[in-house]
C-alpha cells in the first residue's frame, strides 16, 4: 500500500475519532450556548490565568536562558537535560511537591513565618499561576536557549571586545532574539495554559479560580448537566481554535527535545557570573525542590501502600503501555506534513472535551463506564501523538530522503519497507516516542475524571482521591511510585530503542 | 537495445533532450557536471518522470512502468546499501519478498559474493567494510536482481584511481559474462578509454552518440574541449 494511502486512511480514522465527541457535543448543547455569570466567570479567569503564566513564564525565562547561554561550568548539558523533566511529570505529583513548598505549611510559609512576613498561598489564582509557571518555565527556557545559541559566535567576539553598558549589550545582542521569539513562546504556553485542568482541579476551584475546563467537569461530574457540558465545551474548543488561529500570525517555535549548545567565545563580567550564578541556582532550586520533597516524604511510607494504590498503577502502567503504542502507531502512520496537521488535531481538542463528547456519545449506546479504560486509552493516545509526530517526523523523512530511490530500485515496497528499513531505521525515535507517550499516559488526569469510579482508577486519580481524603501520607509516597512510574516508563522505553 | 524516442525533460529552467539508440553492451556517459548525465539515466530507471516522448528496451516501452517493474538496476553515487543491514540482509532483500533471510537464499547470496570477491563480508554491516568492497557489495545485489540492464552513477567516484579501475574492469568482465548491458556514468575520460565500447556526450541541453569513444576522444573528436 502507497505511504500516502496510509496517511490517508489513519488522518480519516484520526478526524473520525475527533469529529464524533464533537458532533456528539454539538447534538447535547441543543445547538445553543447560553452562558451565565458563573460561566463568564469562568471563561475570564481561563484566559486572565492564562496570560499571567504566558507572561511571567517568557519573562523568568530570559534571565535563566541568557545565563545558562553565556556560563560555562560543570554539569551545563545535564541541567539542560534535566530541564526536560518537568514535561513527563505527572501534574499531580508536580502539584502535591508545590503544596510541599509553597502550602500553608509549606517550606516557604515556615520561612516567611519565621521573619515575620504574611504567608503565601498556593490555592486560587496564584497557585494556579504557580504550578503552570512550574510546568512551562523550563519549556520556555529550552526554546530561548536554543535561540540564544543560533546568534552565531562572532557577535559574542565583538561585542565582548567593545566597551559597551549592560543595556547597550542587551539591546545588541539579545534585544533582537527575543523580540523574534518571545512572542511565539507566549504564544504557545498561552495555548497550554488555556487547556489547564488537573492543576485548576487541584489548586483552582471556587468561583474565583474555575477555569472552563473545570467547570465542564463540575456540570458533568456534580451537576450532572450534560447539555452545560457540552455548551461549555464547545466555547473550549472555541478558545483553543481562535488561539491556534492567532498563533498563525506569530512566529510560533518549534518545540526543542534536544539541545545542541554551542558556546560562544564570550567572557562575562564579574558582575554577570554573580548574577547568572543566582539565577541558575535559583531556578533550579524552583524546579527540582518539590521533587525531593516528594522523594523525601513518599519514600518513608512507599512500602505500606494499600494494595488499592498498586492496583491502581497496574492499570495506569497498562492504559500507559496501551496508549503509547497507539500514539506510536498513528505517528508511524503520519510522519508526512499533511499527516503532521491532522495528528496535531488533537491540540484543539483536549482530553476533557474529547472525553465529555465521548462519554455524550456512548450514553445513547450503553453504560459510558464500562468502557473507561478503552476510552482512556485512545484519549491518551490523541494527546500525546502531536509530541510523537514531532518526534518521529524528521529522522522518518530524512529516512525517504536518502533511501527512496534505492528501495524504488529494488522494489522494496509496503509491509516489507516497513520491516527492513522503516521500523529499523527508526527505532530510536520510536523508543524515545513511546517513552514519552507512555510518561505522558502515566501521569494522566484529564479524561479518567469523567470515566474513572470506585473500580476503575488509575493512579493519578487514586492520589487526587487520597488528597481529597486528607490521607497526605499515602498520597505523597504514591505520588513517589507515580514519579518513578512515569520516569522509569520512559527511561525503559527511550533505553529500549537505543538498544534493540 | 535501448531507444530514447523524442524523449524531452524539463526541470525548470534545465532541459535534455534525448534521441538515440544505444546498443547492447557497455556504454559510457561523459559530460560535465549539471550537464544531465545523472537525469539521463534516471529517466531509463524511473527515478525521474519524461515531459515527452517514449523509452523502449528490446521493443518493450518502458517509461511508463514503476523503478522496480523496469528492466534496470542501478548502483548511485551514494546510499546503495542499508546501513543498518548487513550485507547478507541487503542482498536479500533482492531475492524474493521475506521477513528473514531464508538458508537458500544466504547460498545464493554466497555464491554472487563469492563472485565479486567478498564472501568473506557476508555478516558485516556496511559500516564495517571499505568503500571499494561496499561498491562490490552494491554489485553483488546487482547480479542478484538478475536485470539485462545495470545503471552506474558515478558509484566508484570516491574511490582511489587503482580501486576504481579495478571495479571497472570487475563490471566489465561480469558484464560480458552474464550479457548485461551497462551505462556508466563518468566525468573522467581515463574510464571510458579504460572499456573502450560506446560513449554518449551529455552537452549543450541534449545526449548525442551513442560514439565509437576511441573516436570521441581523439584530439578533434567530440570531447576535444572537455579533455
Amino acid at each position: 500500500m502507497a505511504r500516502s494511502t496510509v496517511t490517508v486512511i489513519s488522518s480519516v480514522f484520526l478526524v473520525g475519532l475527533l469529529l464524533g465527541p464533537l458532533i456528539s457535543l454539538i447534538h447535547f448543547s441543543g445547538l445553543s450556548v447560553s452562558l451565565n455569570s458563573s460561566d463568564i466567570a469562568a471563561i475570564k479567569f481561563t484566559c486572565v490565568q492564562a496570560a499571567y503564566s504566558a507572561t511571567l513564564s517568557t519573562l523568568i525565562a530570559i534571565p535563566v536562558a541568557k545565563a545558562l547561554k553565556r556560563q560555562k561550568f560543570f554539569g551545563k548539558q545535564f541541567v539542560v537535560l534535566i530541564l526536560g523533566a518537568p514535561f513527563i511529570l505527572p501534574v499531580i505529583v508536580a502539584v502535591l511537591g508545590l503544596i510541599l513548598v509553597f502550602g500553608n505549611n509549606g517550606v516557604v510559609n515556615n520561612i516567611l513565618n519565621l521573619i515575620g512576613f504574611a504567608p503565601v498561598k498556593i490555592y486560587g489564582f496564584w497557585g494556579v499561576i504557580l504550578a503552570h509557571i512550574f510546568f512551562n518555565l523550563p519549556l520556555a527556557i529550552r526554546i530561548l536557549l536554543q535561540a540564544l545559541n543560533n546568534v552565531p559566535g562572532e557577535h559574542y567576539r565583538l561585542i565582548s571586545s567593545l566597551k559597551l553598558s549592560f543595556v547597550q549589550k542587551f539591546f545588541a545582542l539579545d534585544w533582537p532574539v527575543l523580540k523574534k521569539v518571545c512572542p511565539g513562546i507566549w504564544a504557545v504556553i498561552f495555548a497550554i495554559c488555556l487547556s489547564s485542568f488537573s492543576v485548576a482541579l487541584t489548586l483552582g476551584g471556587g468561583p474565583k479560580a474555575t477555569t472552563v475546563e473545570l467547570a465542564i467537569y463540575q456540570s458533568f461530574f456534580y451537576d450532572l448537566d450534560f447539555s452545560k457540558a457540552a455548551q461549555l465545551a464547545l466555547v473550549q474548543v472555541f478558545l483553543v481554535v481562535s488561539v491556534v488561529l492567532c498563533s498563525q500570525f506569530i512566529n510560533t517555535p518549534k518545540t526543542v527535545l534536544g539541545l545542541d549548545i554551542k558556546i560562544a567565545n564570550y567572557k562575562p563580567s564579574f558582575f554577570e557570573k554573580i548574577i547568572d550564578a543566582l539565577v541558575i541556582i535559583g531556578i533550579l532550586l524552583f524546579i527540582f525542590t518539590p521533587l525531593i520533597m516528594i522523594l523525601f516524604y513518599g519514600f518513608a511510607n512507599i512500602f505500606s501502600l494499600p494494595l488499592s494504590v498498586f492496583k491502581a498503577a497496574s492499570l495506569s502502567i497498562q492504559i500507559a503501555i496501551l496508549s503509547s503504542f497507539m500514539s506510536v502507531f498513528f505517528g508511524l502512520c503520519l510522519t508526512t506534513k499533511m499527516g503532521e496537521i491532522f495528528g496535531s488535531l488533537g491540540i484543539a481538542i483536549s482530553p476533557i472535551v474529547m472525553g465529555a463528547g465521548t462519554f455524550l456519545m456512548l450514553k445513547n449506546f450503553g453504560n459510558p463506564y464500562l468502557l473507561a479504560v478503552p476510552v482512556t486509552v485512545v484519549v491518551n493516545a490523541l494527546v500525546s501523538l502531536p509530541f510523537v509526530i514531532r518526534i518521529l517526523k524528521p529522522s522518518a523523512l530524512e529516512i525517504r530522503k536518502e533511501f527512496d530511490n534505492l528501495s524504488h530500485s529494488i522494489g522494496l515496497t509496503g509491509i516489507y519497507w516497513v520491516w527492513w528499513v522503516y521500523l529499523r531505521r527508526l527505532k530510536r525515535p520510536i523508543g524515545f516516542s513511546l517513552g514519552v507517550a507512555a510518561a505522558l499516559s502515566m501521569g494522566d488526569l484529564g479524561v479518567i475524571v469523567l470515566f474513572g469510579s470506585g473500580e476503575i482508577t488509575t493512579l493519578p486519580l487514586k492520589i487526587y482521591q487520597l488528597m481529597g481524603s486528607y490521607r497526605v501520607e499515602e498520597a505523597l509516597a504514591s505520588a513517589l511510585l507515580l514519579s518513578l512510574l512515569a520516569f522509569g516508563s520512559f527511561a525503559f522505553f527511550d533505553k529500549l530503542g537505543r538498544t534493540l | 537495445m535501448i531507444r530514447f524516442e523524442d524523449v524531452i525533460v524539463q526541470i525548470g529552467d534545465f532541459q535534455l533532450t534525448v534521441n538515440m539508440t544505444v546498443p547492447k553492451g557497455f556504454t559510457t556517459v561523459i559530460g560535465q557536471s549539471g550537464a544531465g548525465k545523472s537525469t539521463l539515466l534516471s529517466l531509463l530507471s524511473g527515478h525521474r518522470e519524461l515531459t515527452s516522448g517514449k523509452i523502449f528496451v528490446d521493443g518493450t516501452r518502458v517509461d511508463l512502468l514503476p523503478p522496480f517493474q523496469r528492466p534496470c538496476s542501478t548502483i548511485f553515487q551514494e546510499f546503495n546499501l542499508f546501513p543498518h543491514l548487513t550485507i547478507s540482509q541487503n542482498l536479500n532483500l533482492v531475492c524474493g519478498k521475506s521477513f528473514f533471510v531464508s538458508d537458500i537464499s544466504r547460498e545464493k547470496i554466497k555464491r554472487v559474493l563469492e563472485k565479486v570477491g567478498i564472501v568473506e563480508l557476508i555478516d558485516r554491516l556496511p559500516s564495517e567494510i571499505s568503500g571499494g568492497q561496499q561498491s562490490r557489495a552494491a554489485l553483488a545485489r546487482v547480479l542478484l536482481q538478475d536485470n539485462p540492464i545495470l545503471l552506474l552513477d558515478e558509484p566508484f567516484s570516491a574511490l582511489g584511481p587503482n580501486q576504481k579501475s579495478e571495479l571497472i574492469e570487475l563490471v566489465y568482465s561480469l558484464s560480458k559474462e552474464q550479457g548485461i548491458t551497462v551505462l556508466l556514468i563518468t566525468h573522467d575520460p581515463k574510464d571510458a578509454k579504460q572499456v573502450g565500447g560506446q560513449c554518449i556526450v551529455v552537452k549543450d541541453k541534449k545526449a548525442l552518440g551513442p560514439f565509437e569513444t576511441s573516436e570521441a576522444l581523439k584530439k578533434n573528436g567530440l570531447l576535444k574541449g572537455y579533455l
